[in-house]
């Protein structure tokens, strides 16, 4: 894998900071990149001692009798294993995301963002009213230009597209700040499929999405 | 006191009995209270969060692997996401943890026999070789839970300082494990 995220993207994914979309395109990314895999491993290691030192706290009285009775509770319990947690490693859908969107990108609602570009709003969280940006863009046409705050991460999930960076391939990963600017262009002859993390809502804004349909026409 | 190594692990997934489950529970217990205390959960909150990562950690043992790291290691993963389900609040689904799912690190193999005792040894003895100003940005971030916005403003530094101090910590922790995990 060529483009991995940041490290300090990975630290924070490691100690479960990140909201959770990041996190959504972090543990996508992983699924096919052993080196960031082990840098994960690496940093839960550090999570992992972290908890060893940390100072003792009393327990309530009874602590672990009561563990036992709620355990046993518990296991009463059926557990449900809804057809959503069957997973299929064979999907150009990334496990992590298999829960959200299904097996198939074919499935998703897609709808009209500009000529030759589809988006997918997908809700992860209702309470956070946290979402996934797809989109779905033709050969040799350009990435929206959207606005955001603070950073954002994009992964591809089929096709490629170039930046200023180099090539993104499936499992790519292209982790931006606000105060980098990049104009990607679809590179594959199939469609580029790509999904956007982002802190704050993602806009795709009308004027800018004008120009750049001027800019396609040429 | 009985000493939670490998051997101790392995049988306690192949025997799975309560006597012994109770020494994982009174290491391990006081500890993840702890830290949901630091983190601003009152006690009792703290205490059933507590016990339902134990639970957690009951229910799901036979899928630690001592050659993919070490127990603590996947202790924390474990605690870490019932944190963020049932204190921050932050999703309403589990927190996504490919832990579960089979997936190659790197030069993997290479040093199986890595006793739970040595990594943790190897890498708590590597986080107190840091410099103070790494060593803080690392702790705030696994123990405070904080995100990179919140410790530089925290600790009144700008972003980017945050970032170099993580690589710095991370890369000299690295370097430190070199021997064992490379
Ligand atoms: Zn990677």
């Amino acid at each position: 894998m060529k483009n991995c995220p940041d490290l300090t993207t990975i630290i924070s994914y490691s100690s479960g900071v990140l909201s959770k979309s990041f996190a959504l395109l972090i543990s996508s990314h992983i699924e096919k990149c052993g080196h960031c895999k082990k840098n994960i491993d690496r940093c839960h290691e550090m999570g992992g001692s972290f908890l060893e030192e940390t100072e003792n706290t009393d327990l309530d009285t009874n602590s672990y009798a009561l563990f036992l009775e709620k355990l046993e509770a518990s296991k009463n319990k059926e557990t449900q294993i809804s057809d959503k947690d069957i997973f299929d490693k064979s999907s150009e859908v990334p496990i992590s995301l298999q829960r959200y969107i299904g097996r198939d990108l074919s499935s998703l609602k897609w709808s009209f963002l500009a000529p030759g570009i589809k988006k997918c709003a997908v809700i992860i969280d209702q309470k956070e009213n946290k979402h996934l940006t797809f989109l779905k863009i033709k050969s040799n046409k350009k990435i929206p230009e959207h606005s955001h705050l603070g950073s954002e991460l994009t992964l591809v999930l089929k096709g490629s597209f170039d930046d200023e960076n180099g090539r993104y391939m499936a499992g790519d990963i292209a982790d931006h700040d606000h105060t980098s600017k990049h104009e990607p262009i679809v590179t594959s002859q199939e469609d580029c499929v790509c999904v956007i993390a982002t802190d704050g809502p993602l806009i795709f804004n009308s004027f800018i999405a004008n120009i750049f349909q001027s800019i396609a026409r040429i | 006191m009985v000493e939670i190594n490998k051997d101790f692990i392995k049988k306690f997934q192949a025997e799975k009995k309560k006597k012994d489950f109770e020494i994982i529970f009174n290491f391990y217990a006081p500890k993840i209270k702890s830290l949901l205390v630091r983190n601003g959960a009152d006690v009792t909150l703290a205490e059933d969060i507590m016990h339902d990562t134990m639970i957690n950690i009951w229910d799901k043992i036979h899928l630690y692997n001592p050659e993919k790291g070490s127990f603590s290691s996947w202790i924390y993963t474990i605690a870490r996401n019932n944190r963020i389900d049932l204190l921050r609040k932050k999703s309403s689904q589990p927190y996504t943890d490919i832990s579960e799912i089979d997936i190659p690190s790197d030069n993997e193999n290479s040093q199986d026999i890595v006793e739970r005792k040595s990594l943790t040894e190897q890498v708590k003895n590597a986080i107190n070789l840091l410099p103070e100003k790494q060593k803080k940005v690392i702790e705030l971030s696994f123990i405070s839970d904080m995100t990179q916005d919140e410790i530089a403003v925290e600790l009144n530094i700008p972003i980017g300082t945050v970032k170099s101090r993580m690589r710095l910590a991370y890369q000299k922790m690295k370097d430190n494990l070199k021997d064992i995990t490379a």
